[in-house]
């Protein structure tokens, strides 16, 4: 199910709160993880086991840790039990058509060895976050969960379940365990917190992204480079407006069920350089594997070629958890080498330059890696660069028109995509009336984008494939 | 901030709970009349349904399609859309004072129609008028938002190259481009009016033969305006306006559905009242028609709806004029021309349908 239906808002959603707040707190977690699991079946019946396995393995794996360690042992065999089953899991259903496939290429064989398997839906999301459960409770950063019921809450929690954040077991561990969270303020400053990113995926992200599939399936002949710009800015637009939008409603559905989950954005088309854009951008992906693979190899206390060998391999494994595609591939390399340049001289020299020329630096190469990131037939993405680099005429109608078309809402977009409202809402005149302005805008937001889900022709989603 | 909060989750819960309530009290609707199609409804729930994810994915469109006030929810994305700056929604421009459909050129399709409309040519030995129904997107073009052109050009150069010289061509873009102030086409309707075929009828049979036209019925809503999802109240609705000397007791009428004849008429007053004002004329497409009427000779014509406001003037010509829809009809149009043996074949077609209507390639059968 995805949070952006008629089905999720209007029979899963009150069906869950309603059963939730009637029932007596010691049953809550079990009724989450209860709707967490119709949530998930709601799309893809057969791929619950999964999910169920995943869990059993990784509550037994951390109890078992933690029984070796309070036995003065290190219970490292259970831990790698954990990875090696998380890891295989996830392999195979992502990547190994992928591998299949290009060995095969290479031997020039036919396509003999493929399976015919679709990628679980969040299959990405939760192995990170089950495997951050195990590890931490090796590193002895958190006790093990003695409650099934509680570990399955947090593994099928339906709010982060298929589109992040990645909420780390710590990071929601206490709360988890705590029968007396939540309050009505924590509820209601979640639904606010939904109904944003409702709006940010529906109003938004969907809107902009018509545009990206004009422009995107238009034929080279019909391309002009000022169009081919415009694509790769609606791309840009609407990657960022579904998943922040998405994160924002999980982070609003988390709160109204008394739970805290991590931010995932901050604004990152306010980035001055590549290194400050991903520090913004998918948090909670960059710190996964900061603190699972970054540290652990090093990170940035060894030699310089060690140092330069732990970016590189960050980057190809973030590459590659976007999707099983040389695209994906090269669009983590892409990043590694960028974040490598910055990290060796360039960065000293972008301090020295104007505010405006860092950010103009850093959008173009955040759009030249969504030319990467949006192509996944990596030939149509070369052609695409090349047309944007002026392997076409300057501009058409097409182009004209869809600009007109779009720029009230390219403006917004824009405006959005920087904090200057939260600037404003700090001036002295709006302060004032925000407390009549909020309820009233956030209502119409809600209102509006139920509009758009009735009239749901055109109501992708974007994060199906992690 | 708090309180607004608390403001916000309280109308919010209500709001939830309420649509829960209304929507499950409210009884199912079988058909939209607005959006012209049949609504989901509920899946049948069994373990079979729910394990092949049948139930679910049918049961996300049920709740769309049967969601309260569901008119309304559309018309507001719709008006939405408009004002942020969207002229064209689904395929349809929204101008000033017109609703205008876009014409999609699938060059391909185009290519095999036209061959169809050669093949059948050959094949029946008959003299083949093409009339081409100019898109209301060439007639108002200048209406059009900046940058956006009709794209009929290259569908009347390419009918021009390859049936020119071997059929004969109507196309009365500049008759009707001369009276485009006169109600010729309808505001939120693709289709052209009775009047707007009399001028191409003049052009056609070289007549100047003058008609008072009458206006039989207003509140027409035209199918652009359902398509583009939002009647803007300053875009009026449409009116049906025809020749008062023209009446059902010029015709005869016999309509062939299924392989059985059923009489038929010109004109259905009964429609007048209806959803879709356009049926008036002949009750809409038939598969098959053969009009009885006080001319001489007998004409074929092969046509889509945009014929419709043109069979009266044409059908009053001839003593039988026989009229084949592809979509309905799949019969071999040059067998039957020779079988009854007429004294030519008419065809009419938007751009629209020479480029989009597969069932065009039976032209050729």
């Amino acid at each position: 199910m995805v949070f952006s239906s008629i089905s999720f808002l209007f029979y899963f959603l009150p069906c869950v709160i309603l059963l939730y707040f009637i029932s007596p707190r010691r049953l809550r977690n079990a009724i989450l993880a209860v709707s967490s699991l119709i949530f998930y079946a709601w799309g893809e019946p057969r791929y619950i086991l999964i999910m169920l396995f995943s869990t059993v393995v990784d509550y037994t794996c951390g109890k078992l840790i933690a029984r070796e360690q309070s036995k003065g042992k290190s219970g490292k065999v259970f831990l790698i039990a954990s990875i090696v089953i998380n890891l295989s899991v996830l392999g195979f259903f992502k990547y190994y058509n992928f591998l299949a496939g290009n060995i095969m290429a290479l031997f020039g064989m036919s396509n003999v060895g493929l399976l015919d398997i679709t990628l679980p839906i969040g299959i990405s999301f939760y192995t990170f976050q089950t495997m951050s459960y195990t590890i931490d409770v090796y590193r002895k950063n958190v006790g093990a969960q003695k409650s099934i019921i509680n570990f399955a809450t947090f593994v099928t929690l339906f709010p982060q379940l298929i589109a992040g954040p990645i909420v780390k077991y710590t990071d929601i561990a206490e709360e988890l365990d705590n029968e007396n969270r939540g309050s009505a303020d924590m509820f209601s400053e979640g639904v606010a917190r939904f109904i944003a990113g409702l709006g940010k995926k529906v109003l938004l992200a969907n809107n902009i992204g018509i545009l990206w599939d004009t422009v995107q399936s238009t034929p080279i002949a019909e391309m002009s480079v000022l169009y081919a710009w415009l694509g790769i800015i609606a791309f840009a637009f609407q990657i960022y407006f579904d998943f922040s939008g998405y994160s924002d409603m999980a982070i609003g559905l988390g709160k109204m069920f008394g739970l805290t989950f991590p931010e995932n954005f901050n604004y990152p088309y306010i980035s001055q350089s590549i290194t400050e854009f991903w520090r913004r951008w998918h948090m909670t992906l960059g710190s996964w594997f900061r603190e699972y693979v970054y540290i652990p190899l090093g990170g940035n206390r060894v030699n310089v070629p060690k140092h330069i060998r732990n970016i590189l391999v960050v980057w190809l494994l973030t590459g590659i958890w976007h999707g099983a595609n040389w695209n994906f591939l090269l669009w983590g390399v892409y990043y590694g080498v960028i974040l490598l340049i910055e990290k060796l001289f360039l960065q000293n020299i972008l301090r020295k330059l104007p505010r405006v020329f860092r950010h103009v630096y850093s959008i173009l190469f955040i759009l030249l890696g969504w030319v990467l990131f949006a192509f996944e037939d990596m030939t149509t993405g070369v052609a695409y660069l090349k047309i944007m680099f002026g392997n076409a005429s300057f501009v058409n109608q097409k182009a004209i028109f869809d600009f007109l078309s779009y720029l009230p809402m390219l403006i917004i977009l824009g405006v959005l995509s920087t904090p200057i409202k939260d600037k404003i809402m700090k001036i002295g005149f709006f302060k004032k009336i925000a407390p009549v302005v909020v309820p009233v805008m956030a209502i119409a937001v809600l209102l509006l984008s139920v509009a758009y889900l009735v009239e749901s022709g055109y109501n992708p989603f974007l994060y199906f494939r992690f | 901030m708090k309180n607004s909060n608390r403001i916000i989750a309280g109308i919010f819960i209500i709001f939830l709970f309420l649509s829960l309530v209304v929507n499950i009290v409210l009884p199912d609707n079988l058909y939209s009349e607005s959006e012209k199609r049949e609504l989901d409804q509920m899946p049948d729930f069994t373990l079979d349904t729910v394990i092949s994810g049948d139930f679910t994915s049918k049961f996300d469109k049920y709740a769309s399609d049967q969601f309260f006030g569901r008119d309304t929810w559309v018309f507001a994305k719709g008006l939405s859309q408009y004002l942020i700056g969207q002229k064209k929604l689904n395929g349809v421009y929204i101008t000033e004072d017109r609703y205008i459909r876009e014409l999609v050129v699938n060059k391909e399709r185009l290519e095999n129609n036209l061959d169809a409309i050669l093949k059948l040519a050959e094949k029946s030995g008959k003299p083949v008028t093409l009339l081409v129904v100019p898109e209301a997107s060439t007639i108002y073009e200048d209406n059009l938002p900046l940058g956006e052109t009709s794209k009929e050009n290259h569908v009347i150069d390419r009918v021009y190259e390859k049936l020119g010289g071997k059929i004969n061509i109507v196309y009365p873009k500049d008759i009707l481009q001369e009276n485009k102030d006169e109600y010729i086409y309808f505001n939120g309707d693709h289709h052209w009016t009775m009047k707007g075929a009399y001028y191409a009828y003049s052009q056609m049979m070289g007549t100047d033969k003058a008609y008072n036209f009458i206006t039989v019925a207003g509140d027409f809503k035209g199918t652009m305006v359902t398509k583009a999802g939002v009647k803007l109240p300053w875009i009026p609705l449409d009116k049906i306006e025809v020749p008062e000397e023209i009446t059902n007791d010029y015709f005869a009428i016999s309509v062939n559905r299924d392989g059985s004849d059923a009489d038929g008429e010109m004109f259905y007053p009964e429609f007048l009242g209806e959803f879709d004002k356009y049926r008036y004329f002949q009750g809409g497409d038939q598969p098959l028609m053969a009009i009885g009427s006080v001319g001489k000779g007998a004409s074929f014509v092969l046509k889509d709806s945009f014929a419709n406001v043109m069979l009266p003037y044409l059908a009053l010509d001839n003593e039988v004029t026989y009229v084949a829809d592809t979509r309905y009809n799949r019969q071999s149009p040059s067998e039957y021309a020779k079988t009854m043996n007429v004294d030519e074949i008419i065809l009419i077609y938007s751009p629209d349908s020479l480029c989009n209507e597969f069932s065009l390639v039976n032209l050729g059968n």
